[in-house]
């Protein structure tokens, strides 16, 4: 950094004088120093041209504060963040993981019968709510064209008691349940057409109200439709994903 | 006397900064430890690349433990030791060291050609 070159009022560079005058005392840094100092106030004007040993602990105290500044940039290493980030994205793969295996598990309605769908999907969501801190919500919707119903089971996992309102378009009646945790219940709706039905389950639980929408074809012979929502958290790290998977058949 | 009352002066303040930089980086920064988080994605990896070659669906439908240990063998670096079971709910851990750090991955097989599997393949993972 530079310093600004001071002339007094004659126009004589105190710099240069002082730089002269210093070259002349002893070899030592604070006689020098001190010269240089006293010289230039003297040269410059100032009524106090003695520099004062405050002035020494002022600047050890300038230092002192910029050191501690400069304490942060130690915290490069600190990098807590990224930690968090590399135990998130092994989390986020078993969620995909699990996500995949529901859908895997209600295409098996294409050989199985609609209760041991259910059945299959009760023992996985305890499966998967026992050994990890999660919380699984589905609804599994399925048709078969031969009878004009059809049924949707609706699973709760997410550890805590939910109030279920399930409906669906051209179809009745609607549904009102309570559901505590780690069941399921099982409703039968009757359709008026073979369209695309749109199913509207809507939940509370000690969190607020939620609402999902889905659509299961109904036109076809046999047909599912699964929506899944699936949260899971360790250590620190927390996701979620909602997913639907349809076959028709 | 006065260039002595300067030196000391000095001397003062450079002791000031001196002491306070020894305070204020004594304490070394703790470098994070990635080693347990990339054993356990390794080992999440591997599982999931078995997966999609088409083999852990059947060593789980037929609970094949040295099978599977056997192909980990092979996929997973030469320090890395492991441990495998295929279980539900509760694993055995009696093969896993009790003095090491170690870390664990769940790959979770719900269906496998048809059939419910509702199986976990849990692995332990640590270096030598």
């Amino acid at each position: 950094m530079g310093v600004d070159r001071v002339s007094n009022n004659m126009g004589y560079d105190a710099f240069e004088e002082c730089g002269v005058l210093a070259s002349t005392c002893p070899a030592r840094f604070a006689c020098i120093a001190s010269h240089i100092i006293r010289c230039f106030c003297s040269r410059v004007g100032t009524t106090s041209p003695r520099p004062h040993g405050q002035m020494f602990i002022i600047s050890a105290m300038i230092v002192i504060m910029a050191l501690y500044s400069l304490t942060g940039l130690l915290s490069i290493y600190s990098t807590g963040q990224e930690k968090a980030r590399e135990e998130g994205v092994i989390i986020e793969k078993m969620l995909s993981v699990v996500v995949r295996e529901y859908k895997s598990i209600a295409g098996l309605a294409v050989t199985k019968d609609n209760a041991t769908i259910i059945q299959y999907l009760t023992n996985f969501s305890a499966l998967v709510r026992n050994t990890r801190d999660a919380r699984v919500l589905y609804v599994f919707a399925y048709s078969n064209t031969s009878a004009q119903k059809f049924s949707v089971t609706t699973g709760n996992y997410v550890k805590d008691r939910i109030n279920v309102s399930l409906n669906a378009s051209d179809s009745t009646p609607n549904y009102s349940l309570l559901l505590e945790d780690k069941t399921n219940a099982t409703v039968e709706f009757t359709r008026t057409s073979n369209v695309m039905i749109n199913i509207t389950m809507t939940y509370v639980d000690s969190s607020g109200s939620h609402g999902e929408t889905f659509a299961l074809n109904a036109s076809s012979q046999n047909s599912l439709a699964l929506f899944i929502d699936v949260a899971l958290e360790e250590d620190g790290a927390f996701v979620r994903s909602k997913d639907i998977y349809n076959r028709s058949w | 006397m006065r260039g002595f009352i300067y030196t000391l002066e000095v001397l003062i303040a450079i002791s000031l900064i001196a002491v306070s930089s020894s305070l204020l980086f004594s304490r070394v920064p703790e470098k994070p430890d990635f080693v347990p988080a990339l054993l356990k994605e390794r080992a999440f990896e591997v599982l999931d690349n078995l997966y999609n070659s088409g083999v852990l669906g059947i060593y789980a439908a037929n609970n094949s433990e040295p099978s599977l240990e056997q192909s980990l063998l092979s996929l997973l670096p030469p320090n890395y030791l492991f441990e495998t079971e295929i279980c539900a709910e509760s694993c055995d851990t009696l093969n896993v060291p009790g003095n090491r750090s170690v870390v664990s991955a769940d790959y979770y097989i719900g269906s496998y050609r048809g059939s419910y599997v509702g199986k976990r393949v849990k692995i332990w993972a640590w270096t030598e």
